[in-house]
């Protein structure tokens, strides 16, 4: 079975939702993800397939088997999730439509679609919360280097290879922290403006104009 | 005189159908089968809007998990407090048709 890898980082469900599909009528079968971006696909005939995914973290194995059974009931498999909440593909959970009665989407109101929005905004305000907290108290003297000398941070002198290695360590995680840092702002406030443009739509009558 | 009405009114569409099927014991699918039959095909719950409309329901007390043989299905019912919510939405839309009634007979 030919395999493919895709890199790639998707802000918004609908586009991520429409590629998955896009590349199944190429004749990609979307089959799971790796950390950090990647996608993988089975060489399949094209077919016209419809994925879904929804965002969300269940408590436990034996809840989130009622939750996949929910899906599977309604027509929907589970193609990859991720519950543990590490990795680029954290929290997703991806559905595709195995029968033709099944619904268009995992959702049929603006209100819950909303809220999928919410909850991975949520969940990147607490990664954003952690990173700056063990930013700011283990790594103040890696920030000066990155602002005044940031190529010390690797290639500085060192007493001896133990120190080396030792600082090396923690350079690498303190760029670790940045990134993530970095990255769940940008999706935390992603999320946020799409979670309030759809809980417009779904409250309508709602606005204080 | 204002009657201080309960902060969950007026229910969603969703609601109101879940707590309404859920006046019997079911399971997600179950509760998604009886809504469209009770609604007359014309609402709709996808799995995903039902399993965080479930979640809410049981926070907010107006459901329950109940027991039930099938190791792989939750099964839910309405509470006592759901039901009274559920009879109070009733009388708020009741009101509402028979005010729209009078209006048409009187214009």
């Amino acid at each position: 079975m030919k395999t493919k890898r895709k890199f790639r980082f998707f802000y918004n469900y609908e586009r991520e939702e429409a590629w998955l599909d896009e590349m199944a009528r190429k004749g990609w079968k979307f089959i799971g993800r790796s950390l950090f971006g990647l996608y993988r696909f089975e060489e399949t005939p094209p077919q016209d397939l419809n994925f879904r995914i929804d965002y969300r973290y269940i408590p436990g194995q034996t809840e989130l088997l009622k939750y996949l059974q929910l899906f599977q009931d309604s027509g929907w498999q589970h193609v990859y999730g991720d519950n543990s909440g590490f990795g680029c593909d954290a929290g997703c959970k991806y559905f595709v439509s195995t029968s033709a009665d099944a619904s268009e989407d995992i959702f049929s109101d603006a209100s819950s679609k909303a809220q999928r929005y919410r909850r991975q905004c949520k969940y990147h305000g607490f990664v954003i919360l952690i990173t700056m907290f063990l930013l700011s108290y283990g790594f103040s003297e890696e920030f000066t280097l990155l602002v005044t000398n940031p190529l010390a941070l690797f290639f500085g002198p060192a007493p001896n290879l133990t120190m080396l290695t030792v600082r090396i360590f923690y350079s690498l995680l303190f760029l670790s922290l940045l990134v993530t840092l970095v990255h769940s702002l940008y999706y935390a406030i992603r999320s946020f403006l799409s979670w309030r443009q759809l809980n417009k739509e779904a409250h309508p009558f709602n606005q204080q104009d | 005189m204002l009657a201080k009405r309960n902060k969950l009114l007026p229910l969603t569409e969703t609601t109101f159908y879940i707590l309404l099927s859920l006046r019997q014991p079911g399971h997600g699918y179950q509760i998604m089968q009886t809504v469209e039959e009770l609604s007359g095909g014309s609402v709709r719950i996808a799995a995903g809007t039902m399993y965080g409309a479930l979640e809410n329901l049981s926070k907010q007390k107006l459901i329950e998990a109940v027991p039930n043989d099938d190791p792989r299905r939750k099964t839910y019912q309405i509470t006592p407090y759901g039901s009274e919510v559920l009879e109070l939405d009733m009388s708020r839309m009741k009101l509402m048709i028979k005010a729209a009634e009078k209006e048409a007979a009187e214009s």
